[in-house]
């Protein structure tokens, strides 16, 4: 749609056009995020670490000294980069044959093998726990079935196996849409002609294929690393009890979120927050940078950019691989969770006995009325997206409009929100929102801010990409015909971001209602939410709890399945929130 | 209606200049043409005087006043890209009627100019057409609609018949011609193509490497070019290297004119290298020994048929070749000996 002609006079010389675009005052539109950055992130984040290097009020690095001198915290930080890079790898192993398979494979059912491999990303960390753990526990499928043939019981429930299992889950779909983008858009006549210079076919792969999708491997790898090193969910249900190397199976998100709810240990907190800080802001800086490397690489519209060879056989081998691991990797452990909602304890036959027991014993201590959760969820999810529209819609017309060296500085102070971890902006809340006037800690107006900060880098990274995408031409052509800057915007940069800011939007609905890190720390039994029940119900022994958990997992399921569907619809070409 | 002035203009982007004191007036109601190379600065021009780039010198007056202090949306002026820039996301008529919402004309009136704009572009009907339904010409007739919508007091227009075939851009020619005749709005376009020059403009302004190298009436322009490399954008060849002595010219060359016909203007021209240019369409190949040649011999490399007669390559020794008309029925074989006739009273002599 867009016209990818430059000006012959510009080209040519290879000077950057100057001038109109910056025009527009930019910077103004960065005010919306400004306004929430400021105060629920700048802040809180600040005042945070500042308690880790000044414990008592002033500069000391008695706290610092303290943690480094601790082998116990050592042993977090090993296992945390450890289980970061062994999930990255197994993304990897799993994500690059897929991402071939979606680049160069024609087959039936494509487009909603693609949708199913996306949807994992966006489904909420306690729901993949929860799935695993009914998968490969005790009492799951694969124990019954190695138990039926003789084998097993295989203990995977504690290990660091189903840990990199649940982050491969979710990370696949990350290394698929990143790869296989830039895969599709290469030019296949660059690898005929390697053949027709002489090299083999590996060769040809090696010295042609890879080097080419280098950047986007790389910079998928740097955003899954990121992803598993602030994992939470999914370690503090999944690595519950568990040992590794004579430590806990606690990552540093983990271990923040222990020494935060023990009061006493705030400062000690606050420095593996600024340790865990470092690394997300190392990590997702590379990873920036290498998506600038990719993003000449990418055009939207990649299936049309050539027509599906014939499959060989040697594909179909592939395609038949891929499809089982992927279907193993993905559905099986979602199709467990839902079997185990759906039936108790000895029976096998379906029954809604589970989602009756949400109703059931009001007085326990760790009742959450479900239909409330779900309310709230609803309403946090909604706030959070239409705060998460309009900061995110703002702050990419913002870093559009931003030319010249400031450019990238702008684009990375708006992304901060992704280099935060949840649980680290919770415990920030914390630690700042708590006293005088603004003792926010009870109120329901916290969570919100809290979750339209985490939803809205997601908007706002599908909405730069179809910005950016724009010819400069068509909002010069506007100003022209007479429009000011704002109706600039209005009428042409606004209706043609419309579908992106939709998926986006939409995107963030589905982050903020599976939101874990910072909503446990700022819950409150007036507005708990969906994955708050489940892991209050988690937190009991038993049978009916363990029900209860799964019943409320599947309706979070549900509700994510769908607003996921809602994305597929208005997606279009390869635009993806990352 | 308005008198475009255009004065020192200077720019640059980066430190690559781009316009040196390029300076021209395009009168009330005329057509000018702006004619140079890729890369001379033309397209600058138009967007400095949109207000899509602030020049670093110079100026630019509607009517006597600079116009540089007001932003593009209230300049009036309308630009149609060279690469259109039509939006994607509206059917024809909300592109065409664009400017006139900014302008918050009334609904009917809006699709009354619309459809009036839409049979001037001869295209009744196309309303409800998206841009990817449209062909190379018909998008470009609507971008010319939408620039004419909101009636803009100077037309720009870059390369209006830029990306088409040869065909449909003879067809759009003719039909461009006609709608400006009837508009007339002042109007400046660019092109590097002479003919569209020669087909459209009242005036013409030719451009090299960042400045105006000539400006005037089209007739006269063309008649007579200012120096060698304005007549070799216009279309005119060297015949002749040498040298000016005493008020007559001389050729280096074997081939000299050897009276029978006289470069005029040498007697203006102090003593030093010079050269003789002639219009391409002027120069005609004969047999050796005519007796109506101008004295200039040369020896055919090629010929080809252009429709009835040939054109021939004509070899003049020390590197030098020119393109000849041969209007007798048999063509020349490569290796005969010729003698260049050159139109009286085209011949130009430019100092080098």
């Amino acid at each position: 749609m867009t016209s990818l002609t430059r000006g012959t006079g510009f080209r040519r010389t290879g000077v950057r056009r100057t001038g109109f675009r910056g025009q527009g005052g930019g910077w103004r539109w960065g005010f919306p995020a400004l306004l929430l950055l400021t105060p629920f992130l700048l802040w809180p984040v600040a005042a945070m670490l500042w308690r880790g290097i000044a414990p008592q009020g002033s500069l000391s690095a008695s706290v610092i000294v303290d943690v480094a001198g601790d082998r116990f915290y050592w042993g977090r930080l090993g296992f945390t980069t450890f289980q970061a890079l062994a999930s990255t790898a197994l993304s990897l192993a799993a994500g690059i044959p897929a991402a071939y398979v979606f680049a160069r494979i024609r087959f039936p059912g494509r487009e909603l093998a693609r949708a199913l491999v996306t949807a994992p990303f966006v489904l909420p960390a306690l729901v993949v726990a929860l799935a695993f753990s009914q998968l490969l526990g005790p009492s799951g499928w694969v124990n019954d079935l190695l138990d039926a043939v003789g084998l097993g019981p295989l203990q995977a429930l504690g290990t660091l196996w189903l840990i990199l299992l649940a982050h491969a889950f979710y990370n696949v779909s990350v290394v698929i849409r990143l790869v296989s983008g830039v895969w599709a858009n290469l030019d296949p006549r660059t690898e005929e002609a390697a053949q027709l210079l002489g090299a083999g076919r590996f060769a040809t792969f090696t010295r042609v294929t890879l080097p080419a999708l280098f950047p986007a491997i790389a910079s998928a790898s740097a955003l899954v690393f990121t992803f598993s090193f602030t994992s939470f969910g999914v370690i503090l249900v999944l690595g519950a009890g568990g040992r590794f190397l004579g430590g806990p199976l606690d990552t540093v998100e983990v271990s923040i979120y222990r020494l935060a709810t023990r009061l006493v240990e705030l400062p000690a907190a606050s420095v593996l927050a600024l340790v865990q800080l470092g690394t997300t802001l190392s990590a997702l800086t590379l990873y920036s940078a290498l998506q600038r490397r990719t993003a000449t690489a990418i055009e939207l519209g990649a299936d049309r950019a050539r027509p599906l060879r014939e499959t060989s056989t040697a594909e179909r081998v592939l395609l038949g691989a891929v499809a089982l691991v992927l279907g193993l990797l993905i559905i099986a452990p979602l199709a467990a969770l839902v079997v185990g909602a759906l039936t108790t304890g000895g029976g096998g036959a379906l029954t809604a006995a589970n989602f009756a027991r949400l109703f059931e014993d009001t007085g326990r201590i760790s009742y959450v009325d479900p239909v409330q959760a779900v309310r709230w969820s609803l309403t946090f999810a909604l706030g959070a997206t239409l705060g998460a529209a309009v900061v995110g819609m703002a702050a990419a017309t913002a870093i559009s409009r931003t030319k010249g060296p400031l450019g990238p500085l702008v684009d990375g102070a708006l992304m901060l929100p992704l280099a935060v971890p949840a649980v680290v902006l919770g415990f920030g809340y914390l630690t700042t929102f708590n006293r005088g006037w603004y003792d926010l800690r009870g109120s329901p107006w916290l969570m919100l801010a809290a979750h339209s900060l985490i939803a809205y880098p997601f908007v706002l990274r599908a909405v730069l990409a179809v910005l950016r995408g724009i010819d400069p031409r068509l909002p010069e052509a506007a100003r022209v015909l007479g429009a000011t800057p704002w109706r600039v915007w209005r009428f042409v940069e606004l209706p043609i971001a419309t579908r992106a800011l939709l998926a986006g939007s939409v995107f963030a609905f589905a982050i903020s209602l599976g939101e874990f890190g910072a909503t446990l720390l700022l819950r409150r039994r007036e507005f708990a939410t969906m994955p708050i029940a489940i892991f209050e119900a988690l937190g009991r022994p038993g049978e009916i709890n363990l029900g209860r958990a799964l019943a409320m997992a599947t309706v979070l399921l549900v509700v994510t399945g769908l607003s996921f569907l809602a994305i597929e619809r208005f997606r279009y070409g390869e635009v993806a929130p990352f | 209606m308005a008198t475009l002035t255009v004065d020192a203009l200077t720019h640059r982007y980066g430190d690559v200049p781009a316009l040196r004191e390029a300076s021209f007036t395009v009168e009330d109601g005329r057509v000018a043409a702006m004619l140079g190379p890729s890369g001379c600065g033309k397209t600058t021009v138009l967007r400095v005087i949109a207000g899509l780039e602030q020049p670093h010198g110079g100026d630019v007056l509607i009517d006597g006043h600079s116009v540089l202090g007001r932003p593009p949306h209230r300049r009036g002026t309308g630009l149609m890209f060279q690469e259109l820039a039509l939006f994607p996301h509206l059917d024809v008529q909300r592109n065409i009627e664009f400017g006139l919402r900014m302008a918050k004309w009334p609904r009917g009136e809006r699709e009354a100019r619309v459809d009036e704009l839409l049979s001037l572009v001869e295209l009744p009907g196309y309303g409800e057409r998206r841009m990817h339904e449209l062909s190379g010409g018909e998008r470009q007739r609507v971008a010319l609609a939408r620039t004419l919508a909101p009636q803009p007091s100077v037309l720009l227009l870059d390369e209006p018949l830029g990306a088409l075939d040869e065909a449909l851009k003879q067809q759009l020619r003719t039909q461009l011609r006609a709608i400006l005749a009837r508009l007339d709005t002042t109007s400046l376009v660019v092109s590097h193509d002479l003919r569209d020059a020669i087909a459209l403009a009242d005036d013409l302004i030719v451009m090299g490497e960042g400045t105006v190298l000539q400006a005037g009436p089209l007739p006269a322009v063309l008649a007579r070019p200012v120096s060698a490399a304005v007549a070799t954008m216009l279309g005119y060849v060297v015949l002749l290297e040498g040298a000016v002595e005493a008020g007559h010219f001389r050729g280096s060359g074997a081939e000299t004119i050897d009276g029978r016909t006289a470069v005029p203007g040498a007697e203006d021209l102090p003593d030093g290298p010079a050269q003789v240019l002639a219009h391409s369409s002027s120069v005609e190949a004969l047999p050796a020994g005519s007796e109506q040649g101008s004295g200039i011999t040369g020896t055919v490399e090629a010929t080809r048929p252009d429709g009835p007669s040939h054109v021939v390559a004509v070899s003049l020794g020390n590197g030098r070749s020119v393109d000849a008309r041969w209007r007798s029925a048999a063509a020349p074989e490569p290796g005969d000996a010729v003698e260049l006739a050159v139109q009286p009273g085209t011949l130009r002599l430019y100092a080098r």
